[in-house]
């Protein structure tokens, strides 16, 4: 028994350790849940007028809605579809930042500036308007979606990179290795890259939630997914119409695991940081 | 033969020159100290003739030709604080080739160094094991001048004196001309075949 106490207590003072366990849970429930996306039959998903607005019991641990459909099943393919979404939109608006933030300090002159110029922009404007603007220009649904938010997002992870390659380049160790004969594409595969690989990771992850977030918003209020889509800013939406009747389960409960998922991502983003840079842990 | 010819150096329009007119060569084997107060363009001076400055006016040759713009340079500059010479995230096998192509085991032993020590990164070493790993990368095969600027600053007497004793004799076996910046004028009297003050090459 003392021992266990002791490990206990030493888990806790390893922030380490405590890191990597967070890191490797929210993994853990990530991967159940797309288990779950897949195995989960589509038997839910049918209407079922004799089940209609049953609250949650035994068999439909989420109660089921207005046309007898089985809330859990629509809240797993919801999240599921989610999760897809965001993963893309997030990769791609990654993706941006990281090649604009290269090219701006790497070329600097009129690229830098020109670059700055548009990061300036995307973050003086209003985010929700330009992100509704931009996919509805796309062709609205999943690829609006998925565009609107790569293209708003990139900004505040391209200056972070930007600011840091600077800073590397400008560092002792880089300037040797050019009168060392290394190339500069050298110099960027093997000093520069490898130091933001981090950065590039820990920016995804903590642009998922904006993502998913943005995706219910714009599904929430029609200008995202269509309407037959087991999308969560759908059924959030659906279940407006039905609050005041009183069938709180259609509302809160996809609320509520809806905001479960993005702070499990906003906590994976943080404890990968912090695993990363353990320098800040000691310091 | 290194070569610094009437070089003027400011870092703003709008200063005072720091370096004014200066010339100064160094040949093959040739250890020449450069001695000063602080503040009075040492470094600056070394970063010139390393090219990691390019000078206002004048210029530098080796053996009659220009400093490359690109590619392995023959002057190589060693700084004064070893652990911002290296990329922290990379282990000293690794740190060691960019700079060094062959046997790096025979290296190791040259300048007194545990060959496990390849294996380690560099917060694992020593200040003064970790200089030694930065002198021993820069004298790759085709560096003919080395520029030294306080690269024993830091450490104590003994180590400073190990140091400059394995430096000597590996820039008489490879004819490496060096040019080395210190306050400490015993240990300049002790290793240099001609000791300059950077007050009489200011013109
Ligand atoms: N990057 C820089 N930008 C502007 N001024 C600089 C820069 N680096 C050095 N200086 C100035 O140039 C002068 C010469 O600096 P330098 O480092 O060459 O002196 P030093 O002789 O090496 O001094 P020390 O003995 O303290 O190392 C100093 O007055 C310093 O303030
Ligand atoms: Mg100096």
């Amino acid at each position: 028994m003392k021992t266990v106490i002791v490990t206990y207590k030493t888990i806790l003072r390893n922030k380490r350790l405590t890191t990597i366990l967070s890191i490797i849970l929210c993994i853990l429930v990530f991967a159940g849940l797309s288990i779950a996306g897949f195995t989960i039959s589509e038997k839910g998903l049918r209407t079922d007028l004799e089940e209609r607005n049953l609250s949650p019991d035994a068999c439909h641990i989420f109660g089921t809605d207005w046309l007898g459909r089985d809330m859990l099943t629509r809240i797993v393919k919801g999240l599921n579809l989610s999760l897809k979404i965001g993963l893309i939109a997030a990769g791609i608006s990654t993706m941006i930042a990281v090649m604009l933030g290269l090219c701006s300090a790497l070329f600097g002159g009129m690229v830098d500036f020109v670059i700055i110029w548009m990061i300036d922009l995307f973050m003086s404007l209003p985010h929700l308007v330009f992100l509704v603007l931009i996919s509805f220009a796309a062709g609205g649904g999943a690829k609006g979606v998925v565009i609107g938010v790569a293209v708003t997002h990139w900004p505040a992870l391209a200056r972070v990179i930007r600011a840091e390659v600077l800073q590397l380049m400008n560092t002792e160790y880089i300037q040797i290795a050019s009168k060392l004969g290394q190339s500069n594409t050298g110099i960027m595969t093997h000093h520069l890259l490898p130091h933001i690989v981090p950065q590039f990771l820990v920016g995804m992850i903590l642009l998922f939630p904006h993502a998913i977030l943005h995706e219910a918003g714009l599904s929430f209020i029609g200008m995202g997914l269509s309407p037959h889509t087991p999308a969560i800013g759908i059924i959030l939406s659906e279940s407006m119409r039905h609050l005041s009747t009183g069938y709180w389960w259609l509302a809160v409960i996809p609320g509520a695991c809806l905001l479960f998922m993005v702070k499990l991502f906003d906590i994976l983003g943080e404890n990968i940081r912090d695993w990363v840079n353990p320098k800040i842990l000691r310091g | 033969m290194l070569e610094g010819r009437n070089l003027s150096f400011r870092y703003h329009p709008k200063k005072d020159w720091i370096l004014k007119n200066i010339s100064l060569t160094v040949s093959p084997g040739q250890v020449i100290g450069l001695k000063g107060m602080s503040g009075e363009g040492k470094t600056t001076l070394g970063k010139i003739m390393a090219g990691y400055l390019r000078p206002d006016s004048g210029f530098i040759q080796v053996d009659k030709y220009p400093l490359p713009k690109k590619g392995v340079s023959p002057v190589q500059m060693i700084f004064q604080h070893p652990e911002l010479s290296v990329n922290p995230k990379w282990r000293i096998h690794k740190i060691l080739s960019e700079g060094i192509a062959g046997n790096q085991t025979l290296l190791m032993d040259e300048f007194g160094l545990s060959p496990s020590f390849l294996n380690r990164y560099p917060h694992e070493l020593s200040g003064g094991e970790l200089q030694r790993i930065v002198i021993g990368r820069s004298l790759g095969k085709d560096t003919r001048y080395l520029i030294a600027d306080e690269i024993t600053a830091m450490l104590d007497a003994i180590t400073q004196a190990q140091i400059w004793h394995t430096i000597m004799t590996s820039i008489k076996k490879r004819n490496i001309g060096v040019l080395a910046i210190s306050h400490d004028e015993n240990l300049l009297n002790r290793i240099c075949d001609d000791c300059l003050h950077i007050r009489d090459l200011n013109n």
